[in-house]
């Protein structure tokens, strides 16, 4: 008879090795060690009430969660505001004239950006949703101030071409089943579609400069080549538990 | 070649609502936990979970999911003990070959953990049972037969896997509509803890005394406890700002077993609400009037007719013939709008297990059970009640932070003189 330290349970056979709970290496004992009595502390009930933490009343609403929800407004917001009106007037060739509107559309845009990032914290969800406010707030302004077409030249194809195909990779990554090299293959694709889209959108997005096309074909080229390895050739490599145990290698020596 | 078919089982009223609500994140899972003098033996406990499971065919399932509906297949996956890592209450279910239970150890613990999906309160306690006698007789003692207690070699009976709430009413079409609730009722305002997780207050009060207490005031343990949670949930609300004090009614439900007005051998879920309700607007109730408030509602629900119109009104939204068109995903959306509602209508719901019963050469080796109730989302709280042996154990979950309702509830405790043991700890301990 041997015990787990660990799961503090008892395992019959002498012959088995590993903790069937938690793999834990078992270490076989005198037989004068008595797992009861090595327990007995924990048998003890901890009387909660008597701690004063159970007494403990927090506040309603804490200064620091007020003075945080504040700052990341007034940042969020002077800088999305500042950033705008300044990006537009510089565009649009008076750096000194300034539209009232557009304050106004930034505000908003920022309040929506912040209620975005509070309400889904940064999931695959609010970065989508994050793009599509930022594509419509370029619209927006495009719509209001017909000579800027800042959303038509380039900023769309900065958003859903530089931008989206790194979402769509998040999103094979999460539903794949095997990670191995096709997901080598998609990430070359992604950053040869955004390369292309922001050359694109650099000349105005019309005509494509020779660097682009250049590396576009040559990552295309090696895309191709890990997807026939993976898909056709079939050598599956999984690179999800030796991702994991470098992980967990890290959080060791933490 | 004949090709082997999996068995398959229709999901119950109750369960509808819960294969909705289950994601990978989200299980809804209750705990049952007996602590046994001695460390547990997981040889012994890894044979009696493999000599019973083949006695509870429902509990031999997975959850899987059809284009318009939910279904349990049969599931012959080799089950696996594991260890209590901490108080999540649940897993993911919707994996392959995944049991709607598990079966947790650590230490002296043994936790039964499932859902409404296939189960209610009773029928997880009696599979619990089977297991604790089935591991105690590997351990050498010799157990005389019970009625009380199925065994794994007891025979197997149809009824027990039959949906009893539809062969309770054939007739439901004719059965009138249950009254309706009137409005929102008072929830818990703080947040949910985020990571989610679930915290645990547990209460252990001598029985005999509690028992006592009961009779002099001439009711019963249930509507006592009942009437200490809705009356600790009052003071709570003096903690609020003044503008939202007193706003909405408190309303805490019962779930009753329905095998005592029905008499039926179903193991699936047979369960039925009596609601209580107090409303501060109107005035501070003294403890006093609680009592009587719940007493007396008690008295006035707890006969089979209060339960007829409710069931039928279930059922007879499943048999609508539009529903059954809709895809699945679209069903989920709608039952969780329709969970999230009732949901809101409640402030919390105290179940109380009972008496668990053991025989007793099965019962010198436990020493006490616990019963914890599955975490809410939207109401934070829920509180459950069993007994053995002379300790009853009334278990708290919540899933926000402050525990201010549970210090009202350890002063009104200790007010009448109960003398409870808290203990705010269940899960892993290193």
């Amino acid at each position: 008879m041997t015990y787990c330290r660990r799961c503090r349970i008892i395992i019959n056979s002498e012959s088995t090795t590993h903790c069937p709970l938690c793999d834990q290496i078992l270490i076989h004992h005198d037989s004068s060690e008595n797992p009861e009595t090595l327990f007995y502390e924990w048998g003890n009930l901890k009387k909660a009430h008597e701690h004063p933490s159970f007494w403990h009343i927090p506040m309603p609403i804490s200064s620091k969660k007020v003075i945080n929800t504040i700052f990341d407004f007034l940042m969020m917001g002077a800088f999305s505001a500042i950033l705008i009106v300044l990006t537009v007037s510089i565009y649009a060739g008076n750096p000194y004239h300034l539209d009232i509107y557009i304050p106004i559309v930034s505000l908003f845009y920022s309040i929506v950006m912040l209620a975005i990032i509070r309400f889904y914290r940064f999931s695959l969800g609010a970065q989508w949703l994050m793009l599509l406010n930022t594509a419509l707030f370029l619209i927006g302004i495009d719509l209001k101030n017909k000579v800027i077409e800042w959303s038509t030249s380039s900023g769309l194809l900065i958003i859903f071409g530089g931008v989206g195909p790194f979402l769509i990779l998040q999103i094979l990554w999460r539903y794949l089943k095997i990670k191995g090299l096709n997901m080598i293959a998609f990430i070359f694709l992604a950053i040869s579609i955004a390369l292309l889209s922001l050359d694109a959108s650099l000349n105005g997005g019309v005509r494509l400069q020779g660097w682009s096309l250049f590396t576009f074909s040559t990552l295309l080229f090696f895309a191709l080549l890990f997807l026939h390895l993976h898909y056709i050739a079939k050598i599956r490599v999984n690179f999800v538990p030796i991702l994991q145990t470098k992980r967990d290698k890290g959080k060791d020596k933490l | 070649m004949h090709e082997f078919r999996p068995l398959t089982y229709q999901l119950d009223n109750t369960a509808l609502i819960y294969q909705a609500l289950v994601s990978k994140k989200e299980s809804h899972f209750f705990r049952i936990a007996i602590n046994l003098h001695k460390p547990v033996v997981i040889e012994h406990l890894q044979e009696a979970l493999l000599r019973t499971l083949p006695r509870y065919p429902i509990f031999r399932t997975s959850l899987k999911r059809g284009l318009f509906w939910s279904y349990l297949e049969e599931n012959f996956h080799y089950p696996r003990i594991q260890k209590d890592s901490q108080l999540a209450m649940g897993h993911n279910i919707l994996r392959k070959h995944a049991y709607p239970f598990r079966l947790v150890v650590y230490g002296n613990r043994i936790a039964l953990e499932t859902t409404h999906l296939i189960v209610d309160g009773r029928s997880a306690s009696q599979f619990l049972q089977t297991i604790l006698c089935e591991y105690v007789a590997l351990h050498g003692t010799l157990l005389t037969e019970d009625k009380n207690i199925i065994r794994a070699h007891t025979p197997f009976e149809e009824e027990e896997i039959a949906d009893a709430y539809k062969s309770l009413l054939v007739v439901h079409h004719a059965l009138p509509k249950p009254k309706k609730r009137s409005g929102q009722a008072f929830r818990e305002p703080h947040r949910n803890k985020h990571p989610f997780g679930v915290n645990l207050i547990q209460y252990r009060l001598p029985l005999d005394k509690t028992m006592s207490l009961a009779k002099s005031y001439g009711v019963s343990v249930t509507v006592l406890l009942t009437a200490f949670y809705i009356a600790s949930y009052q003071d709570r609300m003096f903690l609020l700002p003044p503008e939202h004090r007193f706003r909405r009614p408190i309303r805490v439900n019962n779930p009753v077993d329905l095998r005592q007005f029905f008499p039926s051998k179903s193991l699936r879920n047979f369960i039925g609400f009596i609601s209580h309700e107090i409303d501060p607007r109107l005035g501070i109730f003294s403890f006093k009037e609680i009592l009587e408030q719940v007493h007396h509602t008690m008295k006035r629900d707890l006969i089979d007719k209060h339960f007829h119109s409710f069931i039928g009104q279930n059922l007879r939204s499943e048999h609508i013939p539009f529903v059954a068109f809709i895809p699945l995903f679209m069903k989920r959306m709608i039952l969780k709008r329709i969970h999230a509602k009732s949901m809101k209508q409640e402030t919390s719901v105290l179940s109380n297990l009972g008496k668990f019963y053991l025989p007793e050469d099965v019962a010198n080796y436990v020493r006490d059970v616990e019963f914890i109730p599955a975490p809410k989302y939207i109401n934070k709280r829920d509180c459950s009640v069993v007994s053995f042996k002379n300790t009853l154990t009334l278990s708290i979950s919540r899933t926000c932070l402050p525990n201010e309702l549970e210090q009202f509830l350890y002063e009104r405790l200790k007010e009448a003189e109960l003398n409870p043991i808290v203990n705010s700890f269940h899960g892993y301990q290193d």
